[in-house]
């Protein structure tokens, strides 16, 4: 499903953030990508939904080979079938939760009498089907990740990216957004989660890939 | 589907931001209406200019003894002639009474009729132009017979030298008009683009073309061109109205002058926009 070879990310200032990484994730894989600020986990979300393009190495996601050159409407293609959480949430603040969700899916080419449905569905599944009404800056950090997650959820992604989701939240808010990242992961979609709390990662018996200065020391559960 | 409910998207933007977009509207109707102005001018000097050169003929004035029908004849076989008319001295006094019309008893004192007989060339319209009627003046005036000629060569000149002028003007100020509006527009937009970077940031991290994430913002250039050239339309019959009263013979091709800014004030509009999203949406 997604196959990093030798990958080498190098920043325009010359900074590199990733040497020589070898990485595959299979089909409804968990995994954890742990390390402290600055260590690569981003920057490996970032090559998976192609915000940044590998220097050198094969980089494959989805059948996409994104160490070749890619257009546009590709990259797109590409994305709609990647779900993206931030720490910061990314959620717009003159909208309601049900508009922050329909306005994706209209720009995804949705259809749009089955996007009431898929909404109430996506909320139903964080548990937020009661708040639908209510504007972003009414909701606690973790109902707003939670807002966030049923948004990308909403696309029936075959992946979810989550970078940092936890950050901004609670420790209760933090173990209520991992469960239901595990739930979602049960129901088969691949989940990649970047964070800098080993022990968030540790407790929870998946997959971890620990990485420091751009490069991997250890992977496994 | 989706480009229904951008185009919905991008009327909520314009209403939220009314006034920038009233503000670059109103901006590029100002910039329209001066063009507009001076395109109605130019309509009218070359009206004038047609209606002028309809009438150009030469007048070869006869000496008393000429043969009349022998310089008909070798005129007629001049290029660029189209009709010859012989008017005879009788014929140009009564012209000439007519023209004066109430003062025409003025003529009565004369002892006896001062005009000369006339021949009366009309010119094929290729032969309007100034140098090829000035030459064909040149060839009449030579013949033998003929006293002296008048073309109104001059007006012309002088009428070609004042639509050289309007029309390098007509160019200087599409130039203008089309810099300030694309300028303009484009401005706009960026604010615009701007004020809605994280909706754009959204859209292309879950997956919309390009040509979605853009459309919304083509619609928003497209009514703020729309808007100012209807509103330059309607101050440009306005002004018409007034001016018209004072100068009659002025005219204005509405349907023309319509049609022509809803196009001009579109397509700068979109343009505008394309700039802006060339620029910031890389």
């Amino acid at each position: 499903m997604i196959n990093f070879e030798h990958v080498l990310k190098v920043f325009k200032n010359s900074w590199t953030a990733l040497y020589d990484i070898n990485l595959k994730i299979t089909s409804g894989e968990f995994i954890f990508l742990v390390g402290p600020t600055g260590a690569g986990k981003s920057t490996i979300l970032k090559l998976i939904y192609h915000a940044e393009k590998p220097n050198s190495g094969k980089l494959n996601v989805l059948d996409y080979n994104l160490h070749d050159h890619i257009d546009d409407n590709k990259v797109a293609e590409l994305r709609r079938k990647i779900g993206i959480v931030f720490q910061d949430f990314k959620l717009l603040n003159e909208r309601t939760v049900y508009e922050n969700i329909e306005f994706v899916l209209h720009v995804t080419g949705t259809r749009p009498q089955l996007i009431p449905e898929i909404i109430i569905s996506s909320l139903n599944l964080v548990g937020l089907a009661n708040r639908k009404d209510f504007f972003p800056y009414q909701l606690s950090g973790g109902e707003q990740q939670k807002v966030a997650i049923a948004r990308a959820l909403a696309k029936e992604p075959k992946i979810l990216l989550a970078d940092e989701p936890t950050g901004n939240i609670d420790y209760k808010g933090s173990a209520e957004i991992l469960s239901l990242l595990k739930t979602i992961n049960y129901n088969g979609t691949t989940i990649i989660m970047a964070t800098h709390d080993n022990v968030l990662a540790e407790t929870s018996k998946k997959r971890i890939v620990s990485l420091e200065n751009g490069k991997i020391l250890s992977d496994g559960v | 589907m989706a480009f229904k409910f951008l185009s919905q998207e991008a009327f909520k933007n314009i209403t939220r931001n009314k006034s920038s977009f009233f503000l670059s509207s109103g901006v590029s109707a100002a910039c329209l209406l001066l063009f507009t102005i001076f395109l109605v001018l130019t309509i009218n000097v070359y009206r004038i200019k047609n209606t002028v050169e309809d009438r150009i003929e030469i007048s070869a004035f006869l000496t008393d003894n000429a043969n009349q029908i022998e310089l008909t004849d070798k005129i007629m076989q001049l290029d660029g002639v189209k009709q010859v008319q012989y008017i005879s001295k009788d014929d140009a006094l009564k012209e000439l009474r007519i023209d004066l019309g109430e003062n025409s008893n003025i003529l009565d004192i004369l002892q006896r009729n001062p005009l000369p007989a006339s021949l009366r060339v009309k010119i094929n319209p290729d032969y309007k132009l100034p140098t090829k009627l000035g030459e064909l003046e040149q060839k009449i005036s030579l013949l033998k017979g003929i006293r002296e000629t008048w073309s109104g060569k001059d007006i012309i000149v002088r009428l070609h030298n004042i639509i050289s002028v309007v029309a390098g003007f007509d160019i200087g100020i599409l130039f203008i008009v089309f810099i300030s509006v694309i300028f303009i527009v484009s401005r706009t937009v960026e604010a615009t683009i701007l004020a809605r970077a994280r909706e754009i940031e959204i859209m292309k991290l879950v997956g919309a073309t390009s040509a979605m994430v853009k459309f919304p913002f083509y619609v928003e250039g497209f009514f703020q061109g729309l808007l100012g050239s209807i509103v330059s339309f309607l101050i440009t019959v306005i002004i018409f109205y007034f001016i018209s009263s004072f100068v009659p013979f002025l005219q204005m091709p509405y349907l023309l002058i319509l049609v022509f800014n809803i196009f001009w004030g579109s397509i700068l509009g979109i343009g505008g926009s394309y700039i802006a999203l060339s620029r910031i949406l890389k």
